[in-house]
């Protein structure tokens, strides 16, 4: 509007400005017209002059010569000849005409000249020279008329070439506003273009736009940190080809654009290599008039899986520890009557205790052929066999006892690397183990970081981690013992809040099923009476509970297995408060 | 001389059962089934080199029992024969010269230690 009324005004000021020049050049105009009649009248007057000058000459000629009678005749033809000559008339002192002549037509301006001619015999004769100056007018008026329309063309042509000046200036203003504003909105799009962008990209989850066809239209940092393609990659293709792993969406998406209904899958699992293995997946359809699309969210919830499986381990644990504490006692003492009672059978029927044969010779028993009777009746195996069971079962409740046993630990710094040089000299000399396997046959390659730094942890309780890790190590390579050498690798590294420990075998390795269940409270792949299924589970909970460190296990069927421990440089809390959000 | 030995324990089968050992061992062993009944023998004048004391008692506890026999029997030295796992030798018991290696945890594959201990407290 605003443009328009600047437009409006221009016209008038050209208008005004038209007048003004038609002024300005009218007045000049005349001024120049003033001006040459001016020049154009004394240049006449300086040519009558000449005339008569040279007419006075010819007369006094004339008039010496006394030739009156053809006088008249030659003033006639002197005023034909002259242009412009109204009248000539040559007046002797007498005032007789010598010569006369005269123009029919009246002057319109006339100029008159007068010059007395003196001759012989003091004669006198006076010569009346009349011009006619009109032609000056008409002329002049002649000019005026070839002027005028000359200036109205020059006017106009000023006019019009200063309104189309005006008119274009203010076009170009109206444009620049324009552009002004056609900019201002783009650099407001841009920001909020800029802003949505931020918005998009600041969001931790992963935001993916597609059009109605499935077609990936927007895709945000997140998206790109995951499947680690950048947009140019992936805008344009489609849902399903961008993102492989994700291609069994498609129907869902579709359906989701088509009824305009948000979709919500709360456990998306996807076993490919570098994908979230849980996801929680969103489906927004876009609603607003003219786009029809949707925008995908994908969450990765692994972490939020895996705690809550933790968890649900935890809980496990702590319930078993729990019973164990209520437990234990009661247990302890008839196991405790159980075992000394037969280590008491086995020294009373011994030959070696001399009490046993002094009572012997009283009863007129020979101990040594009771010895071979029991031994051949298998009573001493009976009683070994209970002395055994008893002692697993007391096993057992010390190993659910670890569970309970959370506010007695001690913390303090330790040198990792010298615990696993104790832990493998505890391994080596392991009664156990020497029974079952002969722990020298296996090379142990020590690859420890020379500038680990200490870690607080409870020295007693790491120690057993490790140390049952080394045996199962040990346990897993005899059962599969293959006449190759056998390695445990045993590393050290320091990470960036943490260090790690690795302890890696070349024995059988295990499956998928028996890998995520190895943390699991009495699961064990040892036969029964010989592993109690809490040794890892006894770990996990000291490692990742007391600790709040993390331990976990690679492992393969014939690839070995690795178990790798994580314990905190500084630990933030020494104590179990039951909050797992803050375990990070 | 004969060294004799109090074994104060609630279940009898485990206080007969170690009283055998001991007695195989060449000890002189008397059981009392509670921490009363081990201040009564006391009181009734009979005299104990060592004590085999266990925690978890009916009545007077073993820590209790320890303190009393103590200031009655201020020669006696103690073993602690216990089934709490997480059972510490408290601060006062510690000055009567009770250190870990007389801390026996229940249950004992070999008595073998407890004989040994009753030695090195004995001179």
């Amino acid at each position: 509007m605003k443009s328009r009324n600047g437009i409006n005004y221009s016209a008038r000021n050209t208008w005004l400005g038209l007048v003004l020049i038609m002024l300005i050049l009218t007045v000049s105009t005349f001024a120049v017209l003033q001006q040459q009649e001016k020049r154009l009248l004394e240049n006449a007057m300086s040519n009558a002059n000449d005339d008569i000058r040279f007419i006075k000459l010819l007369l006094t000629d004339a008039l010496q010569q006394q030739n009156f009678e053809h006088l008249n005749a030659l003033v006639h033809s002197w005023g034909q000849m002259i242009s412009y000559t109204q009248e000539l008339k040559v007046t002797a002192a007498n005032g007789f005409v010598l010569g006369h002549f005269q123009r029919d037509q009246q002057a319109v301006r006339p100029y008159t000249l007068q010059v007395s001619i003196k001759y012989a015999y003091n004669g006198l004769a006076t010569v009346t020279f009349t011009k006619d100056l009109g032609a000056i007018d008409a002329s002049i008026n002649r000019l005026r008329w070839q002027l005028f329309p000359g200036l109205l063309l020059i006017g106009l042509v000023f006019w019009r070439m200063s309104w189309l000046g005006l008119q274009r200036k203010y076009k170009a203003q109206a444009l620049d506003q324009t552009n002004r504003r056609l900019r201002e909105t783009a650099d407001q799009l841009e920001t909020t273009r800029a802003y949505l962008r931020n918005v998009f990209d600041s969001m931790p989850s992963t935001l993916i736009g597609v059009d109605a066809k499935g077609k990936v239209s927007m895709w945000n940092m997140g998206a790109e940190k995951l499947f680690g393609l950048t947009p140019a990659q992936v805008i344009g293709k489609a849902f399903s080809q961008a993102i492989p792993a994700y291609a069994a969406l498609m129907p869902k998406l579709m359906d989701a654009i088509n009824t305009g209904t948000p979709t919500l899958i709360e456990r998306h699992v996807s076993h490919e290599v570098g994908k979230p293995l849980f996801s929680e997946i969103m489906i927004y359809p876009l609603h607003a008039v003219g786009t029809r699309g949707a925008v995908v969210r994908i969450d990765d919830i692994t972490q939020r899986i895996q705690i809550e499986q933790m968890m649900v381990q935890s809980e496990k644990m702590l319930t078993v520890g729990g019973l164990a504490a209520g437990m234990a006692h009661e247990i302890n003492n008839p196991l405790s009557g159980i075992l000394q009672s037969t280590q008491n059978i086995l020294r009373r029927v011994s030959p070696d205790l001399p009490e046993n044969q002094v009572v012997a010779h009283e009863l007129g028993l020979d101990l040594e052929a009771m010895k071979g009777f029991l031994a051949r009746r298998g009573v001493l195996d009976f009683l070994e066999g209970i002395r055994e069971a008893a002692q697993r079962a007391g096993r057992i409740v010390s190993d659910m006892l670890a569970f309970s046993r959370r506010s007695t630990s001690e913390f303090s710094q330790v040198s990792i690397n010298e615990l696993l040089d104790t832990v493998v000299r505890i391994a080596s000399n392991d009664y156990d183990l020497k029974k079952t396997y002969d722990f020298k046959k296996i090379k142990i390659v020590k690859e420890y970081d020379p500038t680990l730094p200490v870690v607080l942890c409870d020295r007693v309780e790491i120690e057993q981690v490790l140390l049952n890790l080394i045996k199962n190590a040990t346990y897993a390579m005899s059962e599969a013992d293959i006449g190759k050498e056998q390695f445990i690798y045993l590393r050290s590294t320091r990470e960036a809040d943490s260090i790690r420990i690795e302890i890696e075998d070349t024995g059988p390795g295990m499956d998928e099923k028996t890998k995520r269940r190895v943390f699991e409270p009495f699961f064990t792949t040892k036969p029964i009476g010989v592993g109690t299924g809490l040794g890892l589970s006894v770990s996990y909970y000291i490692i990742s509970e007391q600790h709040k460190g993390t331990i976990s296990v690679d492992s393969a069927p014939y690839k070995g297995a690795r178990f790798t421990i994580r314990l905190p440089v500084a630990p933030t809390s020494q104590r179990d408060d039951h909050t797992y959000t803050d375990r990070r | 001389m004969t060294i004799r030995i109090l074994i104060v324990d609630d279940e009898s089968l485990i206080a007969s059962s170690l009283k055998v050992f001991l007695e195989d061992e060449g000890f002189l062993v008397a059981v009392a089934g509670s921490g009363e009944e081990a201040l009564e023998l006391i009181k009734r004048e009979v005299e104990f080199d060592v004590c085999v004391m266990d925690m978890r008692l009916p009545g007077l506890d073993g820590n209790a029992t320890i303190r009393q026999l103590h200031d009655m029997s201020p020669q006696m030295r103690f073993i602690i024969h216990t089934g709490s796992i997480d059972y510490r030798v408290p601060a006062d018991l510690q000055n009567l010269g009770i250190r870990a290696d007389h801390l026996f945890h229940k249950p004992l594959i070999d008595m073998k230690p407890i004989a040994d201990a009753i030695r090195s407290l004995t001179p």
